[in-house]
């Protein structure tokens, strides 16, 4: 490095700009005595090498003792990258490491550290059961030998399972599991009930994915809300009679839509001439809404799929199925009755937290991820958590082509099948990421037209995950996917007994190509990444279309209306270069906003919850309810022997306590739906949820006492078994936004200036 | 006082105005926003200051005062050699 | 509001942010009083003296205002806040011309920061610019409108050659606006408050004891009292209005969710009665500052009957024809402002966008008519108010019959100006304290 960029990179060190990361040269310096210490340890037994891993204290010790038990474990000596990896979980951060290097084991590895160095229990957090599982299975060998015991749960565990695995010492559990554990724990009426025990480090795989992509919507635990919802059936059939832009209007940035004049006349005209907005037919309009809604915004097979009868999401930055997520608030009802489904029953917030606030739960948190620079900042900014970069055991030698932008979909289509019809002639494995569902399956089937079998890998059949992927290096293969290929099982040139891996590298390795940029940046590394791991060659190059909905839904006024273009009609224009950049930008922008107000609106929201869970605590565990009635009541409550009391009275209150603040919840969301108005006033609209807040949650605390009592006083009979009717448990759910800024009309300033601009825009006309 | 001591005093004085400034400009500014009268409304609140923030603000810190004590000094110069000589 | 104070001492994290607040408007305070390098202190306070006896209005006295006098005293903070904003104002009108900009904006927070480099960039550039012509006026004795002129405020007679010192002179003001940048920023980031807002409540404070004595010294304790009387009402007054709004309920039909709990005060519009804050009164000032700046070109010592005239009846602030025109003026501008800024069918379109509607009133144009309707009736009462306000200190310069007083701090712009970041400020304290709440909840 020349003498200035090196004065740059110090200099931006310094300054901590994006991009810089922890200095990994004093964890380099103990790879020497790591080395040392192992040749002694090949010596010892199995039995010798486990006790001696039940005395490991420092970083060099365990690290050394991890290695060895890998390689006795699993056959697989760690790299000296994957040390480096364990030592950076060990301290906190979030490890960088390319796809294929190891991930699962050194985890594994720092796990046992961890519970060594006193911070156990430890909980691997994952992206899905499937890998929950099979990550705990493949490690367990491992950690035995480490004398440490290894637990899993996932979605179909019993509570009996569940309390076991969160006995162990590292369990593999889902991020989304992990947190309704604790969510449903938070509302058990019996101490005993509960299956976790304390939150004490938690090791985040793809952290990148969990941290930022997750965090933007906040976990929900729904129950089951007594009570018909029909009018949505009656309300997805008159809205599929309307037309777009005649009937109703799509917001530009595509994620809401309203009625047009036109289009409320003719839905009244549909039911007899009512006036929609007057006050007795607002439910009515409210289904209306959310009919629209689901029938304008929300595509099958692209947001959505429809398996054995049943509506499940797409995670959109995932590309797979979204375990255990459905739209609130009426709309997956509102979807069902589009698909022609019957309506499952809606379900009211029972608690929430937010992946934030459920990770700040942990007292030690680390992770790891092949992309995690790109989001160093936020990170920073939302986790405290500092980034390391460990370099790949053999240097990257993929190529990365330049973009391939075509002026339409079929034009790209079309170039993309040639493309593909050309690798696979000489036998070259490829793999295709696209955007949704809809386009892989219409991708495969132009392929199929023009000759090549291939094999589709979406949402649909994500459970044949491990399968198909695995096999996606092989000698001809031809995999469609989205984006889910990007993160998971390895991809092994040769396919995964790796068996013509030469061949496979002689032919320039597998090569990926991406139908379109995705609205992140790491999606799209996450793809490059699958090509070229472990110093193997690969490409990877990535198509476009002007047509894209990135491109015409963020810069769309960008493109110019003849781009350059060469004679294949692939364009070559700088301008849409930047266009294209720019249109990732943004959507990133985005994203990152709507992370950032649901952290920032849920802040007090998470106070509320720790004061009251705290209060809730003493509830459970302490006779506080029962003096209380005892003081109310001294006559009725003497007659009644301790125990009962105790049980009873602790029913009531705890009951109280938690519709209390499901109500609470609701009235906050009410508010947060509106608040953003207040800006027109010139009061800043956190202030002013935070001023609602606040003075609603003071209310509960009395609210409780008194409804305590009032319940008390009406039962006759106080036994044992009394209990309220409880609300049900029923799958938990996920809220969504549409309202990326709490201040859509911009400050008072904008406004002017934008008026200002107006007229110079068209008075100079 | 010697009109060396005023020279002196004046070129460290530009040196340091011109540090302080790249210096303020080296911080990552948060906009402090505009006041509620003049348009404000909207608040962004980025991350808490890191490390290097820290050091920064030291460094400014550190410049700033040097600064002033120019300033400070040739003011007085200025008002001994104005009354002296007048 | 004073409980918000003394509860905002209490709360350890709080009090370190107040104290820390009040040390950097110390740090402002000294910037503001230092003179810079080659210029002769007792030469200014004796121009100030001398400019206080004239009779000038308008866009300079409200320039000193805004910059707590440091301005005329080419103190090191003279420019004080005022690059910074204009810098602010025309990067936001060059986002909505050059398209990069607007692009950058779109592209969220990292956009976003780099057009507040830029800001911040432009701020010391427009300082450079500004502390030059300062400079050169403060040569040419145009500064004090001439009448200072046996007062230099830069003395020739230092021994140093003059071309240095006016370039120290300017990179030193320079400097010191990058310094008041600096410490708005400190204190919105970890003071209390908006660091913009606070430092020009500190310029504007920092007059009011000089001249309250002022006052004292030329008629006595019994006007003092008086004036301070008034003062506070009309304080009280402007807390009390701008505190006043109009909410229009709304409701949200986007969801199916029971809604039958919370009734319909939850969500709303706030329309303030005064909607357009403190700007009107600038437009105005600064329009009627016009006639001033035109007599300038004419000769001085040999007025014509014109110019006469128009000094007398126009310039004046305390003729009743200028009063008469700043109140319209003003009334005017308040109608203007607000129907530029507050965009009924936008609001309306946003609202309909998201569901939502006021009850009773179909979406789209029926809810743009009668949010217009609403506002208009409401800036009325507004507009008058702003209008009654400013022209109060006039009334001052007619009953005391002396022109003594120019940069009066007591009435118009800096009681509103006051009032408002006193409010703003305040209104966030109290939301923080709101936050560290919780124990109290817990019995």
């Amino acid at each position: 490095m020349g003498v200035s960029s090196r004065l740059k990179k110090s200099f931006q060190k310094f300054l901590q700009r994006p991009g810089t990361t922890v200095d990994l040269a004093p964890l380099r310096k103990r790879l020497p005595a790591i080395e040392a210490l192992e040749e002694e340890l090949k010596e010892l037994d199995d039995a010798e090498l486990t006790e001696r891993a039940g005395k490991a204290d420092d970083f060099t010790e365990i690290c050394a003792v991890g290695r060895e038990a890998a390689r006795r474990g699993l056959d697989q000596r760690p790299y000296d990258e994957q040390v480096l990896g364990v030592m950076a979980l060990l301290s906190g951060k979030v490890a960088e490491m390319a796809t294929g290097e190891g991930k699962t084991l050194t985890a594994a590895i720092a796990s046992y550290g961890h519970v060594r160095q006193g911070r156990g229990p430890v909980h691997v957090l994952t992206v899905n059961d499937y890998l929950a599982a099979r990550d705990a299975d493949w490690m367990r060998p491992v950690l035995t030998l480490l004398g440490l015991t290894v637990g899993s749960v996932t979605e179909a565990s019993t509570p009996e399972e569940r309390r076991e695995a969160y006995g162990c010492d590292v369990t593999y559990v889902s991020v989304s599991e992990a947190g309704f554990d604790y969510l449903r724990d938070q509302l058990v009426v019996d101490i005993d009930d509960r299956v976790q025990r304390e939150l004490a480090t938690a090791i985040v795989d793809e952290a990148d994915s969990i941290l930022i992509d997750e965090a933007r919507v906040p976990m929900v635990l729904a129950g089951t809300v007594p009570g018909e919802q029909d009018p949505v059936h009656a309300a997805a059939g008159l809205v599929k009679g309307l037309k777009a832009t005649r009937d109703y209007e799509i917001a530009e940035d595509g994620r809401s839509v309203a009625f047009t004049t036109d289009g409320t006349a003719r839905i009244e005209k549909e039911l007899d001439g009512i006036d929609l907005y007057a006050d007795e037919n607002f439910d009515q309009l409210a289904a209306l809404n959310v009919a629209l809604h689901a029938h304008a915004l929300l595509h099958r097979d692209v947001d959505y799929i429809v398996r054995n009868g049943v509506v499940e999401l797409v995670d959109e930055s995932r590309g797979r199925v979204a375990q255990r997520r459905r739209w609130p608030d009426g709309l997956q009802a509102a979807v069902e009755a589009k698909e022609g489904l019957t309506a499952t029953s809606e379900g009211e917030v029972l608690q929430t937290i937010t992946v934030q606030s459920f990770i700040a739960l942990y007292k030690t948190v680390c992770g790891m991820t092949a992309t995690a620079v790109l989001v160093g900042d936020q990170l920073r900014e939302f986790f405290k958590l500092e980034v390391a970069v460990i370099p790949p055991h053999k240097p990257n030698i993929r190529e990365d082509l330049p973009d391939r932008i075509l002026a339409t979909r079929q034009e790209k289509e079309d170039a993309l099948v040639k493309e593909i019809t050309e690798a696979h002639e000489s036998g070259r494995p490829v793999l295709i990421g696209t955007r949704d569902v809809k386009e892989s399956e219409s991708l495969a089937t132009a392929l199929e037209a023009a000759g090549i079998s291939c094999v589709v890998l979406n949402a649909k059949n994500d459970a044949e995950e491990a399968a198909i992927i695995a096999e996606a290096g092989k000698r001809g293969a031809v995999t469609v996917s989205t984006q889910m290929a990007g993160r998971g099982v390895d991809i092994r040139l040769g396919g995964s007994d790796e068996a013509d891996h030469d061949e496979v590298a002689e032919l320039g390795g597998l090569y990926m190509i991406g139908t379109g940029r995705f609205d992140s940046g790491r999606i799209d590394d996450q793809l490059r990444g699958r090509a070229g791991r472990q110093g193997d060659p690969g490409t990877s190059v990535f198509y476009g279309s002007l047509e894209d909905d990135l491109i015409v839904r963020n810069a769309n006024d960008m493109i110019p209306p003849s781009p350059h273009m060469d004679l294949d009609g692939v364009v070559t224009d700088e301008r849409v270069d930047y266009a294209v950049g720019h249109a990732q930008r943004v959507a990133e922008g985005v994203g990152h906003e709507i992370h950032r107000n649901t952290w920032r609106y849920n802040v007090v929201i998470e106070q509320q919850r720790v004061a009251l869970s705290e209060r809730r605590e003493r509830l459970l565990t302490s006779e506080v309810a029962a003096d209380m009635l005892k003081s109310k009541f001294p006559d009725e409550t003497g007659e009644i022997d301790d125990e009962v009391l105790n049980k009873v009275s602790r029913s009531i209150a705890l009951f109280h306590l938690d519709r209390l603040w499901a109500e609470h919840l609701a009235y906050l969301s009410e508010v947060r739906e509106g608040v953003h108005l207040r800006a027109l006033g010139k009061l800043d609209p956190l202030d002013e949820f935070h001023r609602s807040a606040v003075p609603a949650f003071g209310k509960i605390m009395p609210e409780i006492e008194d409804r305590t009592v009032d319940t008390f006083a009406e039962i006759d009979e106080v036994t044992d078994s009394w209990e309220p009717a409880e609300a049900n448990l029923v799958r938990p759910s996920a809220t969504w936004t549409y309202l990326v800024h709490d201040n859509p009309f911009g400050s008072e300033l904008d406004r002017l200036i934008a008026a200002v601009g107006r007229r110079l825009v068209t008075g100079g006309k | 006082m010697h009109i060396g001591f005023a020279y002196t005093l004046i070129v460290l004085l530009i040196i340091t105005s011109a540090i302080l400034t790249m210096l303020i400009l080296l911080h990552r500014g948060k906009g402090g926003g505009m006041s509620s009268m003049f348009g404000g409304g909207v608040t962004s609140s980025l991350a808490g200051s890191s490390v290097a923030e820290k050091n920064l603000d030291r460094y400014t810190v550190l410049v700033g005062i040097v600064w002033f004590a120019c300033i400070v000094g040739l003011g007085f110069w200025l008002k001994l050699a104005v009354d002296g000589g007048s | 509001m004073l409980s918000a104070f003394l509860s905002a001492f209490r709360t350890p994290d709080l009090r370190k942010k107040l104290l820390f607040t009040v040390a950097i408007i110390a740090v402002y305070r000294l910037g503001a009083t230092l003179p810079s390098p080659g210029v002769s202190f007792s030469n200014v306070q004796k121009c100030i003296d001398i400019m206080e006896s004239g009779a000038t209005s308008g866009v300079f006295s409200l320039l000193n205002l805004f910059s707590g006098g440091a301005l005329l005293s080419l103190s090191v903070f003279a420019l004080g806040i005022m690059p910074y904003i204009t810098a602010s104002i025309i990067l936001q009108l060059l986002t909505v011309v050059i398209p990069r900009l607007e692009q950058l904006r779109k592209e969220g927070q990292s956009g976003q920061a780099k057009i507040t480099q830029y800001t911040r960039y432009l701020t010391l550039g427009l300082a450079v610019l500004q502390s030059s012509a300062f400079v050169a006026l403060a040569r040419s004795g145009q500064l004090f409108s001439n009448q200072c002129d046996q007062f230099p405020i830069v003395p020739e007679n230092t021994g140093l050659p003059m071309w240095i010192t006016l370039v120290a002179l300017v990179i030193t003001m320079t400097a010191g606006t990058g310094v008041v940048m600096w410490l708005g920023e400190l204190i919105t980031d970890r003071g209390v408050g908006n660091g913009m807002s606070v430092l020009i409540f500190t310029s504007i404070a920092a007059r009011l004891p000089s001249e309250g004595w002022a006052i004292k010294e030329s008629r006595g304790w019994a006007w003092f009292i008086a004036v301070l009387a008034l003062v506070l009402l009309v304080i009280t007054l402007v807390v009390f209005i701008e505190q006043a709004q109009r909410r229009i309920p709304v409701q949200y039909a986007k969801r199916m969710i029971g809604r039958k709990m919370y009734g319909g005060t939850s969500t709303y519009i706030p329309l303030k009665v005064n909607q357009a804050g403190v700007i009107p009164v600038i437009f105005a000032s600064s329009l009627l500052y016009l006639p001033q700046l035109i007599l300038q070109f004419f000769d001085q010592n040999d007025p014509g009957p014109v110019q006469s005239w128009v000094q007398n009846n126009i310039v004046d602030p305390a003729s009743w024809i200028h009063i008469v025109i700043y109140f319209l003026l003003i009334i005017f501008f308040t109608y203007f402002y607000v129907s530029i800024t507050f965009n009924p069918t936008e609001v309306a379109e946003n609202m309909k966008k998201y569901g939502g509607f006021v009850p009773g009133i179909r979406p789209g144009k029926p809810t743009a008519d009668y949010l217009d309707f609403i506002l208009s009736r409401i800036t009325l009462p507004g507009s008058l108010y702003l209008g009654v306000i400013s022209i109060l200190p006039n009334f001052f310069f007619i009953w005391l019959d002396n022109n003594q007083f120019q940069n009066f701090p007591f009435g118009g712009t800096a009681v509103l100006i006051m009032v408002g970041v006193g409010l703003e400020t305040v209104k966030q304290i109290e939301s923080q304290l709101m936050q560290r709440n919780y124990e109290g909840f817990l019995r």
